[in-house]
């Protein structure tokens, strides 16, 4: 009996509430319309994860509202160990000063302008070992990424 | 108690044990009956839940049987369990989901692409030319 109220609590996302895409509210379909075709595939965790996002969409600055329009999609398409991974990486840069805040968002923009060549020998080398030891987050993605099935 | 109310008590005593004295061995044999009857019906009064608590917790009401685990209760306990099983599951996935729409708002909204998450080749290229 305990093995089988152990099994029960690793199918936990299977039991919240799954709603259909048609089931939504007009002002949730409104938000999450860039994964309309994604919804029904998504458990239902995933599901109340986006209607929570959904929820608080609109307390958010227009311009944040944007982005998050823009960047739905493709997230939803990831692989689960590639949202881990981008939020690992998340956690680490938000715990960064401002001033190094705006310095990675230059970086960025600098990295944008390299040679294709030199990106592609950037993300062919093993990721450098982290100050505090701990191994880096896997997997990153390499320049060419294969689609992925819609996720949370 | 005063002295007044002691002597009115000794005389209804008095009274008491002259009358027990005076009943025929019938009616005294008929009383003993009742006062067992009485006794033995006690043992059949259903256990209230402080009892059983206190039965439950090693105590044990005197003169009562222990709480006995039939079929019923098992099916019960059982059914306890699961339920919180299930309560506690239902708890854990909600908060997961909790962080996740946390953390996913402030990374979709972040002025920062996915791609700059994800990319390996930038990673590397931050880690050699940027001290975070």
């Amino acid at each position: 009996m305990v093995l089988a109220l152990a099994a029960s609590g690793a199918q936990a996302q299977i039991t919240l509430k799954s709603p259909a895409w048609n089931e939504l509210s007009e002002p949730d379909r409104k938000v999450l319309a860039p994964l309309a075709s994604d919804w029904n595939n998504l458990d239902g965790q995933r599901k109340q994860k986006w209607m929570g996002l959904a929820k608080r969409y609109p307390t958010l600055a227009p311009d944040e509202q944007q982005r998050i329009q823009r960047q739905m999609q493709e997230w939803s398409r990831l692989t689960p160990d590639q949202r881990n991974a981008a939020r690992e990486r998340y956690k680490s840069l938000k715990a960064l000063p401002p001033e190094k805040k705006d310095e990675v968002r230059q970086k960025w923009q600098e990295y944008q302008s390299l040679p294709p060549d030199q990106k592609r020998e950037l993300a062919a080398k093993p990721p450098p070992p982290r100050a505090s030891g701990r191994p880096p987050p896997q997997p990153l993605r390499t320049p060419a990424p294969a689609p992925a099935p819609a996720g949370q | 108690m005063n002295d007044a109310e002691s002597l009115f008590a000794r005389k209804i005593i008095g009274h008491l044990d002259q009358g027990a004295a005076e009943l025929r061995s019938g009616t005294l044999y008929r009383l003993q009956q009742a006062r067992a009857r009485a006794l033995a019906g006690v043992d059949r009064v259903p256990v209230s839940s402080t009892e059983m608590a206190v039965a439950g917790a090693g105590g044990r009401s005197p003169g009562r049987p222990g709480l006995q685990l039939t079929p019923t209760r098992w099916l019960g306990a059982v059914l306890l369990l699961g339920a919180l099983a299930f309560g506690y599951q239902q708890w854990h996935a909600m908060q997961e989901v909790r962080e996740f729409e946390e953390l996913d708002l402030h990374l979709l909204a972040s002025d920062l692409p996915i791609d700059a998450y994800l990319d390996r080749g930038f990673q590397n290229w931050l880690r050699t030319t940027f001290d975070y």
